[in-house]
Order: structure tokens, then sequence, then C-alpha cells
């Protein structure tokens, strides 16, 4: 069985605690999601929305704003960004940990590390991410 | 929204304690405050984290130059009571090496 979720919002910091309150109403309709999958999977998500909202180009007139399809599976968590921005190009392969002493430059790679699989592309008028958590105790009972 | 209620102890040990979500919103905000500390003199930094319940990579980058600043200036920087989600974000970036998190306030020094 799957459940789905979604938001629309516009790329600005604000619309952080909306991800937040989404990810709450995951928590709370699966309450049986592993603490640290969810850690994995609401670090990553506000990683890639704290990118689209400090990074994005408007494509046009229209200011950036962003969809956020989450869906929650016995196996997996999986969550898909799409935004009306100018394509970025993102390379997620070069996306590496700075060194330790660096202020910043991190948020990719954390998503990358928190994941089990992170995908850029740009679309036809946006750019498109996706983020997969295999979830633990799936994992656990396939053993 | 984040709130800081800090303190400075008897030993001149200045202590920080950032209550809500630490992101691209708040970082700034608690840049400001080790700033606001170490001119004050106060370089020996706990930052106090039982009340934050969630770091990005931006708040882990105020808290990387917060270190080297108040390392600069003579003093340290330590984390105290680090939440799930921060000790796992701090494995995950290898950053437990550099911001060894002890587990309460008073043996951060």
């Amino acid at each position: 069985m799957s459940r789905q979720f979604s938001l629309r919002a516009a790329a600005v910091p604000e619309s952080l605690e909306l991800i937040h309150q989404l990810l709450e109403d995951v928590w709370e309709g699966e309450p049986g999601i592993e603490p640290m999958d969810r850690i994995r999977f609401e670090t990553a998500l506000i990683e890639v929305a704290s990118n689209i909202i400090e990074h994005s180009q408007p494509a046009g007139t229209d200011p950036v704003r962003f969809v956020l399809a989450v869906e929650c599976e016995p196996e997996r968590l999986y969550a898909e960004f799409t935004d009306n921005a100018k394509p970025a190009g993102i390379d997620l392969a070069a996306a590496g940990l700075p060194e330790d002493m660096s202020g910043s430059g991190r948020g990719l790679a954390l998503a990358k590390v928190a994941l089990d699989q992170f995908s850029y592309a740009k679309e036809d008028g946006g750019n498109r991410w996706t983020l997969l958590c295999r979830r633990k105790s799936a994992a656990n009972a396939t053993h | 929204m984040i709130e800081f209620n800090n303190e400075t102890l008897a030993t001149g040990v200045g202590v920080i304690r950032p209550v809500g979500r630490l992101n691209m919103v708040s970082a700034p905000h608690l840049g400001a405050n080790i700033d606001s500390l170490i001119s004050d003199g106060t370089v020996r930094l706990v930052v106090d984290l039982a009340g934050t319940d969630f770091i990005d990579s931006s708040g882990l980058g105020a808290l990387i130059t917060g270190l080297k600043k108040t390392r600069q200036a003579g003093g340290d920087l330590r984390l105290a009571n680090p939440t799930a989600q921060i000790t796992a974000v701090l494995e995950m970036t290898n950053l437990n090496k550099v911001l060894q998190p002890v587990s309460s306030v008073g043996g951060a020094y």
C-alpha cells in the first residue's frame, strides 16, 4: 500500500517549514517508520529544498515554485521535487564533502550520503530531483 | 522559528542554546550569537543542542565557522546534548571527529 502526500510552494526559505509539516503528516500517517529512516529522509529533503531555494534562477517572469510529492511505501520512502526554474545543470557525481573546516558546501553531499538513490535531471521548463530511502525495517525483513 | 537561550557560566564558559531548527533561515542567527560572545571576550563556548530539533548543512557550517573563530581567538567551541538527528548528521558528514559532542554542558570543558 502506498500513501501519497504533496505540496506546492514558492522557492522561499519560509517554505522549509511546510516540508517539515508535510513530513509530520507522513510520520503520523505511518507510525512504523524507523527513526533513522525518518532522519535520513527529512535531512535529504531539506537539503534539496534549500538548494532549490538558494540557487534557483527564474526561467522567465514567473517566480520560482516547486512541487514536492512524497510516497510512503512499506519498503521505501520516495520524494520528487519538480520546479519551474532555469535548468540548473547539477552534477551530483561531483557533489562531495568539502574539507572538515569548510564553512559551506556540504548540502548535496549530505543528501547523497543520507539517501539510497538520488538523481537530478533537467526537464523541459524546469528541474526534477528524485530521492529514495529504503526503509530499514523492510531491509531487515528480507534477511 | 528559533530562539537562543544563552548564559555565561561562573567558569567564563559561554553557553548557547538554540531552541528550534537550525537551517538556512536560522543558521546566520547562530553565527551572530557566536560572534557577539567572542567580541565580548567569551571564547570558550558550548552549544547546547538539547532543544535543537533539526540541523542542516548551513547549521553545520555555522558551527564550523564558529569553531574556527573561537580557536583563532584562543578558545574553542564544543557541542553538548546532540539530538538523534544531529548525531546522525555529524556522522554522515564525518564532522563528529571535529565537533565531538559531549553528553552535558558541564562536561564540555
